[in-house]
């Protein structure tokens, strides 16, 4: 494994500490704008937030901000919109591909790698320069919302969203999704193919659903054939509901099921369509 | 769903009152650890017959901020298995059963969890005999389907962090914000930090703090020449990380606590133009 991706040390501990004083948690009433807000938000406006940011992070470039040799690239430059979210699934598995091996899942948990390598790629031009003026909408009347949308959009805010930053922020969401995909892939006992897996979890419900509620409240579904089961059951029967939110409930209870049977079966060989059905139906037979 | 008997090894359960289990784990290198498993009681030799055809250990790293998770399986007529007496003068034997585990450190973070069960991999029975009171209705045995737990062990990290032989807490009669004070350490070697409320607030948001080290500094001085690294999981690594960076410990003349605080956790340098 690279070294270099793990975006330890100095850097991480400085882009933490310079995120937070920015944008603390819950300030978001009028007049409580930080100066570093103001400062990028202003920057930003006028097209030089990139080198504000390596300014205040105190590096000349994203890649200093690792450590070790160069970084891996994008596969090809994004466009704004694909840039702030709008990928295909094909471009997420060419994203995937192209970081691969380089990005390991204990560096792709830290947001301070996706950080760094997002200062890289903005400075080589494979995320467009104006991606901010472009897709930020109405953030940009307000200092304090746009730094914000500025920090979710290079690799998350993670002393406001938790551990699920990373799950949110586009690139690395074009990471995690693939390397979810192959593992659940693996351990379905040939029910699901890794593209099959990957068209669930790319459904963005299925997803707000999955990354809220594996990381935190259901770890005991990590285990890759408990996730295979959920997602076969979301192929069969997807979540239902007219809106995304109210689908991704939806799937939240349907795993919520699933992580009642952890205490008393072992998810490596309880048989896999009692799994299914407990996700799909919340009971199985005994 | 229809609940099963099962052995727990945190105590709180009384399915199988003939029978006792205990679970631990020895760090064995980077990524890799033994697993040992202890099954005792009067009513071992029936329990582990029952069980011996279709019962595996099976141990699962995991590590939820990774979403990784791997399972390690032995069936336990695949492993050898140690008796030795429970004690003096008495015939009560005890079972252990030990295997090892690996795992990818790049797959998660500092601190993976092991959590280990004993588990059906098939169908058996259970002769109601060695059940407690509560499961004594209807036939003389009961089936235990596959793919379920029959003994929970106690779940451990397997990494623990250095920082965690440090507990901060309040002291309402210390009134200087910014100072600490380092109490003895616990037979566990886990030191008590005291401080005032603004102080232990401080010093929770950030995540590797100046507060921290110095209370490291601390600790680490309370230790004894005397005192064991083998009398606990955090000690032994502290040990082992010094003596491999050639950096005195405890144990040697020329111990520094500062330097090996520090070393153990190393001040954080800031770049050019993060003076603030």
């Amino acid at each position: 494994m690279s070294d270099y991706l793990r975006a330890t040390g100095v850097f991480d501990e400085a882009c933490q500490k310079w995120w937070m004083a920015a944008t603390p948690r819950g300030s978001t009433k009028e007049g409580e704008t930080t100066e570093k807000a103001q400062l990028l938000a202003t920057a930003a406006r006028s097209g030089e937030a990139l080198a504000i940011l390596l300014d205040e992070l105190g590096v000349k470039s994203g890649v200093e901000g690792l450590e070790g040799g160069t970084p891996p690239l994008l596969p090809r430059p994004l466009s704004a919109k694909e840039f702030t979210g709008a990928m295909s699934a094909q471009l997420e598995r060419d994203i995937y591909q192209a970081l691969t091996p380089a990005v390991v899942p204990a560096s792709a948990a830290r947001p301070a790698l996706w950080k760094a390598l997002s200062l890289w790629w903005w400075e080589k031009r494979y995320i467009p320069s104006d991606w901010i003026t472009a897709t930020a909408g109405n953030n940009l009347d307000d200092d304090d919302r746009l730094a914000r949308y500025i920090g979710w959009r290079i690799g998350g805010l993670s002393h406001v969203q938790g551990s699920v930053s990373v799950f949110t922020y586009p690139i690395a969401r074009a990471w995690w999704r693939p390397h979810m995909a192959n593992r659940a892939a693996r351990a379905s006992d040939g029910k699901l193919t890794s593209d099959q897996a990957h068209k669930v979890l790319h459904d963005p419900a299925i997803w707000m659903a999955i990354s809220r509620v594996l990381v935190k409240r259901l770890a005991a579904l990590n285990s890759p054939r408990a996730l295979a089961a959920a997602l076969l059951s979301f192929e069969s029967h997807p979540p239902s509901a007219n809106d995304n939110y109210s689908k991704s409930r939806d799937a939240e209870r349907r795993m919520g099921w699933l992580g009642r049977l952890a205490p008393v079966v072992d998810f490596s060989t309880y048989p896999m369509e009692k799994l299914i059905q407990m996700c799909s139906t919340g009971s199985i037979e005994s | 769903m229809i609940h099963r008997p099962m052995l727990r090894a945190d105590g709180l359960g009384y399915d199988f009152p003939g029978v006792f289990y205990s679970n631990t784990f020895e760090r064995t290198g980077e990524g890799e650890a033994h697993v040992v498993n202890i099954l005792s009681g009067p009513d071992v030799g029936p329990f582990t017959k029952a069980v011996w055809d279709s019962g595996a250990w099976v141990s699962e790293i995991r590590s939820p901020h990774t979403l990784y998770s791997k399972y390690a399986t032995y069936r336990l007529d695949d492993l050898t298995v140690n008796h030795e007496l429970e004690g003096e003068n008495t015939d009560a034997e005890r079972s252990i059963w030990k295997y090892s585990v690996k795992w990818d450190p790049a797959h998660s973070t500092a601190r993976p969890f092991l959590i280990t069960q004993l588990c059906t991999q098939g169908r058996i029975t259970l002769s109601k005999e060695m059940l407690s009171f509560v499961w004594q209705d209807g036939p003389s045995f009961l089936t235990v389907p596959q793919g379920r737990v029959l003994a929970r062990g106690n779940v451990f990290a397997l990494e623990e962090a250095i920082a965690s032989i440090l507990e901060f807490m309040v002291d309402k009669n210390m009134t200087r914000d910014g100072e600490i004070r380092v109490a003895e350490p616990d037979p566990n070697y886990h030191f008590k930090v005291f401080m005032t409320k603004a102080t232990l607030q401080s010093a929770k948001r950030e995540r590797r703090s100046s507060i921290m080290i110095a209370a490291l500094v601390g600790a680490l001085s309370r230790l004894k020449k005397n005192d064991d690294p083998a009398g606990s999981q955090v000690l032994g690594e502290m040990a082992a990380l010094l003596q491999k960076a050639n950096v005195p410990t405890w144990m040697d003349e020329d111990y520094d606590p500062a330097q090996a605080a520090t070393f153990l956790e190393p001040f954080m340098l800031l770049p050019e133009g993060m003076d603030e």
